[in-house]
């Protein structure tokens, strides 16, 4: 396609399209008569996406995005930044790129929801509620504080989770430098469901990367509350190939359930035993953010429950849950996830301002996992709604990468994980 | 069953989009395309490593996703998404996404806007 033959198609496009701007890849769907005010909590992969794709379809939309903090610490790749392969400020994110998308930025913490008046109520420091006609809600997870006996909010600055970014990783990833050679480091699995799935091991993977290197007499044990994980025959695979001896898994059956911590003897006891790292890396049971307990939307539950085709709470029809906070069918609990939701979802709300029905719901999800700076796996899914209104992945597609890789597949795969990265950040931050 | 004549209809509107594909499987298909912007960026042209197909013209895309679909192109990743695919998917997929891709190119000062 030449530059000229390009020009020449836009302009027929415009047009055709009877377009005077173009805001976005999507200038088909423009709905120019959708008004009203948007509030979204939650400056990650969910908010974030759904405020800016919000903007880009419906430009008379006001929409405000809550986000706790001025910068944005990314989950994915910050155990890059626990296995000392880059910086912990390659994670993080502003949101200036979403303010000159339109969207109204207000950084503080959103306390409780009013349904009936539609409103929410924030921590104080940018004013007291914020009104709204439609609620989206990407409020991410809680740590479920009482399900291993003895870890708490305390216990957590020295056996840390890392499991929401920021302080926890800086932490955990100082622990390790200042390990002796010849330690432990123990890493607890929780469950399922939780936020990302194969997230756990490819931590163990980039840990071991990094003691293989430079601590080459230590040891990595997961004690893991389950008897098998994502991509597993992938990461032992990997693990056999790297890092021989080097990771241990204990899974369920085998006694790997953690089920409390004595942090004064740096204790880790299951099941049947209790182990004593010098490292240990609590990843406990997670909940949705409690802020959904303030209007009921979980019922009781962890998670909360919406229509999957417009992520509508179960509960209150004018708030959408997205993300990690939610049940979504066959979607694990991942950003790519979460930005695919945030598309539906704001598609779906413009649809709903503008009297219109939303469109058939379609979302795909990639999960890259890297074993090393050059070893990469994925788990890709393309999902359609079943007859019962569930996401369902679309059978004969998606899947993990394949098993006996050669080592330039499985580079390509690490290349396209950092690709993915700068890509689905751009998408969500400008 | 969702309406469907305002999502493909202004920039398809010179294009023969087969007639056997359902609305809602052509809801579904438009809909897909926003989720191609999360590895290859909003304008096919990924800040990352991701392979650039910004400049793809519409039969170009479609013979790779029929290529990666039925494992005649290797890939990493794409063969497994393809597969997700039908005949009619890929054409209208190809063409929503080709055809948005022009009107960025052609718009610098939008697609400033927009990075």
């Amino acid at each position: 396609m030449t530059t000229s033959e390009s020009f020449g198609t836009r302009r027929d496009l415009l047009k055709l399209a009877g377009a005077t701007a173009v805001a976005g890849a999507f200038a088909d769907r423009v709905f120019a008569d959708a008004r009203g005010s948007v509030v979204v909590v939650g400056g990650g992969f969910g908010g974030a996406t759904c405020s800016r794709y919000l903007r880009r379809l419906a430009p008379g939309l006001s929409v405000t995005l809550v986000a706790r903090n001025e910068r944005f610490v990314t989950c994915p790749f910050s155990n890059t930044v626990i296995g000392g392969i880059r910086e912990l400020g390659s994670v993080i994110h502003g949101y200036d790129g979403l303010r000159r998308a339109g969207v109204t930025v207000v950084h503080d913490e959103a306390v409780a929801i009013d349904a009936e008046n539609n409103e929410i109520r924030l921590s104080g420091g940018s004013g007291d509620r914020l009104s709204y006609d439609k609620l989206v809600l990407s409020p991410g997870i809680d740590i479920k504080w009482a399900a291993i006996d003895g870890y708490d909010e305390a216990v957590a600055q020295r056996m840390p989770h890392a499991w929401i970014a920021g302080p926890q990783t800086r932490l955990l990833r100082d622990q390790l430098v200042a390990m002796e050679d010849g330690g432990l480091v123990v890493i607890t699995a929780p469950a399922n469901p939780f936020r990302c799935p194969p997230g756990p091991y490819e931590r163990a993977s980039l840990i071991a990367n990094y003691l293989h290197q430079h601590k080459p007499r230590s040891k990595l044990l997961i004690l893991d509350s389950k008897d098998g994980f994502s991509k597993q025959g992938l990461f032992r695979e990997g693990w056999e190939r790297l890092y021989p001896g080097l990771i241990e898994w204990v899974g369920f059956s085998e006694g790997g359930n953690v089920v409390a911590v004595e942090p004064d003897t740096m204790t880790v006891r299951t099941d049947f035993d209790k182990f004593r790292p010098d490292v240990a890396n609590i990843i406990p049971p997670q909940r949705s953010a409690k802020l959904v307990d303030t209007a009921g939307l979980a019922e009781g539950d962890d998670w909360c429950s919406v229509n999957q085709r417009t992520f509508a709470s179960r509960v209150v029809p004018n708030i959408h849950i997205l993300g990690d906070a939610i049940l979504a069918g066959a979607m694990p609990k991942s950003g790519f996830s979460a930005n695919s939701q945030a598309k539906v979802c704001a598609h779906a709300i413009v649809s709903l301002l503008a009297g219109e029905d939303p469109p058939e719901p379609a979302f795909i999800n990639t999960c890259y996992s890297l074993l090393s700076a050059e070893y990469g796996i994925s788990v890709a899914a393309v999902y359609r709604l079943d007859d019962n209104e569930e996401i369902a992945s679309i059978p004969g597609s998606g899947g993990v990468s394949p098993s006996n890789a050669t080592d330039e597949f499985r580079q390509a795969e690490a290349e396209f994980a950092a690709g993915w990265y700068a890509s689905i950040t751009a998408d969500m931050f400008g | 069953m969702p309406k469907t004549g305002n999502w493909l209809a202004p920039l398809l509107v010179s294009v023969a989009v087969s007639t056997e594909a359902a609305g809602a499987d052509e809801s579904w298909t438009g809909l897909l395309a926003e989720m191609c912007a999360a590895c290859h960026g909003q304008t096919g042209k990924s800040p990352g490593s991701v392979p650039d197909i910004s400049e793809l013209d519409a039969e170009s895309m479609q013979a790779f996703l029929i290529g990666f679909r039925d494992g005649d192109i290797e890939a990493t990743v794409m063969d497994r998404i393809a597969r997700a695919l039908s005949e009619s998917d890929i054409e209208v997929l190809s063409r929503v996404l080709t055809e948005n891709w022009q009107l960025l190119h052609g718009a610098p000062d939008e697609e400033n806007d927009n990075q």
